[in-house]
């Protein structure tokens, strides 16, 4: 217990412990003794936590050693869901338009011997590996902005010639390569997001030409059997472009049977994430939802396929500014809770590493995009290449919030009770394991105790994770280890002082 | 030749001219979001933010905007202009009726015939109400604006002027001056000192008369081309600028002028203009103190500020507020990691030949905020709403610092800021974020104000003081009589006839390039310059015409 310096006691009883009562709805709440209870829960079957991990646009720049040291990284991170998108420009050759309006009569070929198609090869293989489920996509229609040679920037993926792409595609990932992992399907990137004309090949698209391309799509798929592959509802940005979307697809009936899910992205401001709004936020965009399409949250999930914050985006470099401090770590660990408690099924983070993605400049200079968990690129800086403590937050969460896991509300999230506390349990798949998720964004430390109601196999052991800037610890492997086990059970009432703008996990198995 | 930042092009004219026979009415009927919100279409070309410095496009995804949405019940929907293409972009959407509820423009007096008048007329664009009392900072901040009366035709205004600095609206001059390699000076001295009779060229306090000057250029010249400086130049003007030293001659800084009787007259063959001219073709082709390339440097390309940057030229002509003095004190740091930045980018404080200082004349505003015509009074005063409360002390407050009780508390009088809201990278500087109260507010005020408590303002906050002083220093020489400020005569400058709205732009342009090839030796002499001026009866014309409505 010493090692921890922390208030930590079992204790079977409560009335030893101060209760604050809150009040919701006149009723009273214990914001202080934190029971996770089966009348809470939230989600029975959570799909995981992920990242986006795309091919790399410019293998060549990883140096040696790089790439085994990226999927050493992975391996900790443990991701039970991907986001892989790529360039369909990269495969397409000889294109030939009969030049004619008629637009399925156009030829063309596939060149899949390069370093890109290889790069995606070895994402993917690795997510078979690792029961990894993959939502899969291209980010845009093909052509380049100016030249528009495919002439697909007028009908994006309306056009008939995406779905057969798409699906020819996926073919030879399949069948030439042995791929199992795409579980989805991504209809372009940010749909809704169309940018400006002459700067962006998304400027003329909208909601009906993005359905037509999810019918065209659907059909494609099916009929050459990849039934099983589901396609992205929305994956839009932004609550009032998503709102569009999902407002779109759920009262067509023909449309949301043809979508496997709600997706978006949320880009959100530190102060939302902050005072608990998120989560307020995604619930009522969830009703909303609900009440067209009652498969909502049954059959069809709500995933956000890309998570980030809004605020500190550097312009010049597409960076977050706040990537490297722990804080961000903080925000995307709250944001993750957020997104859970308001039903979102899984989460992808935006993104695993620097290397990835490139910003090209006017002087023919280039950056890697700093959103990552580090930077896989020798060229970048040693401080850069190091893993960010949001990497190690994201790594405590991805291991304990596994695929098919039970996520369970505190009952005590709401932020008119507290705007800046938040916690969930957590039960893993087949009940192997539970934990206890806390947040304390405030600035003194709080006192709570809790407890695990829910069946699960008890180690008999509780692993204590602490992460803030003073305390989170480091392995000598580099990764995130514990701060302490002690031999306690969660099915009792655990008592802790969470620090100050820290995330405390108490897991029964170690993460 | 102060032509400035105009983006003149062909591709303007045309526009501008076409503008002429087009209306924008396309804002239409108010719309509301599903929220039952009040739908405001913004532009303005702040909104694209300030990619130098790493602070991205306001999109309207900030919690300050959606505080000020919740506040006036509307939907505040921003887009922006690139600041290149700016006035094609205003045109295009008056020409092809596309206009948002407000756009910005940059309002000149060489257009303002040419756009403004001419919109007002097609009614493209609304008058603001003629009792502004319910607005009263906007009606304070108008009521300081110079030469208001002169953008009102029949009486009313058609659009805010967005003032330069609420807190100072009496400054009349630019911050068009010069920064030079003190650094330089002070090691030509160090390495002369014990030669017998030297007399050094550095000046405490960075004042230099004429002579000085003069004398200053000449040691640089030398230091450069006995020195491993691999540079063909002493003094690189930005190109709008070039030659700058007629400042120091001239009266007026672009077409017109008067003469001692009051007429107007052709600036560019005025007396005093040509012997600025003298000065500055003696500058190229016998000091060699401008690059021989100078007439081919651009905005576009650049190439001017590259020069100073890199450490190849002694003294550099630019439009120095404090943004673009921070800018250029980083990329010279940058790139000259051995020089005292302070030294190598010091402001340059010149006198010319007759003791003053000559500094270019600008109005107390810098461009116009405009209604579309179509929007209606119940849009425009909720706009006007939304500006007046930004321009107030709590509205100030939240441009500033955001959001009291997440971004800042109040402690004892002083803000003091959370360090929630208040992050900083790991440079020690405040991270940007974007505020949407910050990025609004400048539809009505550059932020000059506020910067000296911006906390954004710490990181930069030598450039800062630096810039500062030099505005209290000619604050006082304003104030001594001892600032000449070169203005266009104020009832020329705003004054509509025919010809000076059609071709003001275009004659400005030519009397540019006239003047570069006259110092760069293409046009040979001042009788073959004076000669282009009267090739076509553009500059006759409007010169009847502005002199019969001055009555001379």
């Amino acid at each position: 217990m010493s090692k921890t310096n922390k208030i930590i006691s079992l204790s079977l009883l409560s009335c030893c412990l101060a209760i604050v009562m809150g009040c919701n709805n006149n009723k009273p709440v214990d914001k202080t003794n934190l029971v996770f209870r089966n009348k809470n829960v939230v989600l029975n079957n959570f799909e995981g936590l992920g990242v986006e991990w795309g091919t790399y646009e410019d293998p060549d720049k990883l140096s040696s050693g790089a790439w085994e040291r990226s999927l050493k990284i992975m391996d900790r991170l443990n991701p039970s869901v991907t986001r892989c998108m790529l360039n369909y420009d990269w495969f397409i050759t000889n294109f030939k338009d009969q030049n004619n309006d008629d637009k399925s009569d156009d030829t063309w070929e596939y060149n899949f011997s390069n370093k890109l198609m290889d790069n995606t090869v070895d994402v993917l293989r690795y997510c078979d590996d690792h029961n990894i489920d993959v939502a899969f996509g291209c980010w845009n229609v093909p052509g380049n902005l100016g030249a528009d040679q495919y002439q697909m920037f007028d009908d994006v993926t309306s056009d008939p010639r995406w779905a057969t792409m798409t699906v020819d595609i996926i073919e030879y990932l399949i069948k030439k390569q042995g791929i199992k992992c795409i579980k989805y399907f991504v209809n372009s990137n940010e749909p809704n997001y169309t940018g400006i004309e002459g700067k962006s090949k998304n400027a003329k698209n909208n909601f009906s030409k993005w359905a037509q391309g999810v019918k065209n799509v659907r059909k494609a798929l099916d009929e050459r059997g990849y039934n099983d592959i589901k396609i992205v509802g929305g994956d839009t940005t932004g609550f009032e472009g998503t709102d569009e979307y999902f407002t779109g697809i759920s009262t067509d009936k023909t449309l949301r049977e043809q979508v496997g899910d709600y997706g978006f992205h949320v880009y959100c401001p530190n102060m939302i994430i902050d005072t608990g709004d998120l989560a307020v936020r995604i619930k009522e965009m969830y009703d909303k939802t609900k009440k067209n399409d009652k498969q909502l949250g049954v059959t069809r999930m709500p995933h956000v396929w890309e998570a980030g914050l809004y605020d500190g985006k550097n312009a010049e470099t597409d960076s977050n500014a706040y990537i490297a401090n722990f804080s961000y770590g903080l925000r995307m660990a709250d944001y993750t809770l957020q997104c859970a408690i308001a039903g979102v099924s899984s989460i992808v983070y935006w993104d695993f590493d620097d290397g990835m993605h490139f910003m090209y400049h006017a002087d023919g200079s280039t950056n890697s995009k700093g959103w990552g968990m580090f930077s896989s690129l020798g060229t970048d800086t040693a401080y850069k290449q190091r893993l960010r403590p949001w990497y190690h937050s994201s790594v405590l969460l991805t291991n304990l919030m596994r695929k098919g896991s039970q996520v369970i509300d505190s009952g005590v999230n709401d932020p008119e009770i507290d705007n800046s506390f938040r916690s969930m349990g957590i039960v893993g798949p087949e009940q192997e394991y539970a934990g206890v998720v806390a947040i304390n964004r405030g600035i003194l430390p709080v006192t709570k105790t809790f407890r695990m109601a829910n069946e699960f196999n008890d180690s008999g052991k509780v692993y204590i994770y602490i992460y803030n800037e003073a305390q989170l610890k480091i392995g000598e492997d580099g990764f995130v280890k514990e701060n302490d086990v002690l031999e306690l059970s969660l099915k009792d009432q655990i008592e802790f002082e969470v620090p100050a703008n820290s995330m405390v996990i108490l897991s029964s198995k170690e993460l | 030749m102060n032509a400035k930042p105009l983006f003149i092009s062909l591709f303007t004219t045309i526009l501008a001219v076409s503008a002429l026979t087009g209306c924008g009415h396309t804002s239409g009927a108010d719309k509301y979001d599903k929220d039952g919100r009040l739908i405001l279409n913004l532009k303005n070309v702040y909104f694209a933010g300030d990619p130098d410095n790493g602070l991205p496009e306001y999109d309207g995804g900030d919690t300050y905007t959606e505080f000020l949405n919740k506040k006036f019940d509307v939907k505040i929907k921003p887009s922006s202009y690139s600041y290149g293409t700016w006035d094609d972009d205003v045109n295009i959407s008056v020409t092809s009726q596309t206009l948002p509820d407000v756009i910005h423009y940059n309002l000149k007096a060489y257009n303002f015939g040419a756009s403004y008048e001419k919109w007002v007329q097609k009614y493209v664009v609304k008058a603001l109400p003629d009792d502004m009392s319910k607005w009263p900072n906007i009606k304070k901040m108008l009521d300081n604006t110079t030469n208001l009366d002169s953008l009102k035709i029949n009486g009313k205004l058609y659009g805010i002027p967005i003032a330069n600095d609420i807190n100072n609206p009496s400054k009349d001059y630019s911050n068009f001056t010069y920064v030079y390699r003190r650094d330089w000076a002070k090691a030509i001295d160090e390495a002369n000192k014990n030669l017998s009779g030297y007399q050094p060229i550095y000046r405490e306090g960075d004042v230099y008369t004429w002579d000085e000057f003069n004398n200053l250029l000449k040691a640089f010249k030398k230091y450069v081309d006995d020195s491993q400086i691999n540079s063909d130049v002493v003094l690189v003007d930005q190109p709008w600028g070039f030659p700058s030293v007629t400042n120091f001659y001239k009266t007026a800084p672009h077409c017109f002028a008067k003469d001692s009787t009051g007429k107007a007259i052709n600036n560019f063959t005025s007396d005093e203009y040509i012997q600025g001219l003298e000065v500055a073709k003696d500058f190229v082709k016998e000091k060699g103190y401008y690059s021989p390339d100078q007439y081919l440097f651009t905005e576009e390309n650049g190439r001017a500020y590259d020069k100073y940057k890199a450490g190849l030229a002694g003294v550099f002509y630019d439009n120095l507020g404090f943004t673009n003095y921070a800018k250029l004190r980083k990329s010279f740091k940058t790139n000259n990691k051995d020089v005292n930045v302070d030294d190598g980018v010091a402001f340059l404080k010149i006198k010319g030949p007759d003791g003053k200082y000559a500094i270019e004349g600008i109005e107390n505003w810098f461009a116009m905020t405009m209604f579309n015509y179509d929007i209606s009074d119940k849009k425009m005063n909720k706009i006007l709403d939304i500006l007046d409360y930004l321009l107030s002390e709590e509205g100030t407050m939240l441009a500033v610092y955001g959001q009291e009780g997440y971004d800042y508390t109040i402690v004892d009088g002083q803000v003091v800021l959370s360090e929630t809201g208040w992050e900083k990278d790991q440079k020690g500087n405040y991270i940007q974020k974007i505020n949407g109260a910050k990025s609004l507010r400048y539809m009505v005020t550059l932020g000059n104000d506020y910067k000296a408590y911006d906390p954004y303002t710490e990181a930069d906050q030598e450039a800062f003081d630096i810039v500062n002083a030099w505005q209290e220093e000619m604050k006082v020489a304003r104030a001594n009589g001892q600032i000449r400020v070169v203005q266009e005569p104020d009832d020329i400058a705003w004054m509509s006839t025919p010809t000076k709205n059609e071709q003001t732009q275009g004659l400005l342009q030519l009397a540019n390039s006239y003047a570069s090839k006259y110092c760069f030796d293409t046009i040979k002499t001042i009788d073959a310059y004076k000669s282009e001026f009267d090739k076509d009866g553009g500059w006759k014309n409007s010169l009847n015409e502005i002199n019969k409505k001055l009555g001379k």
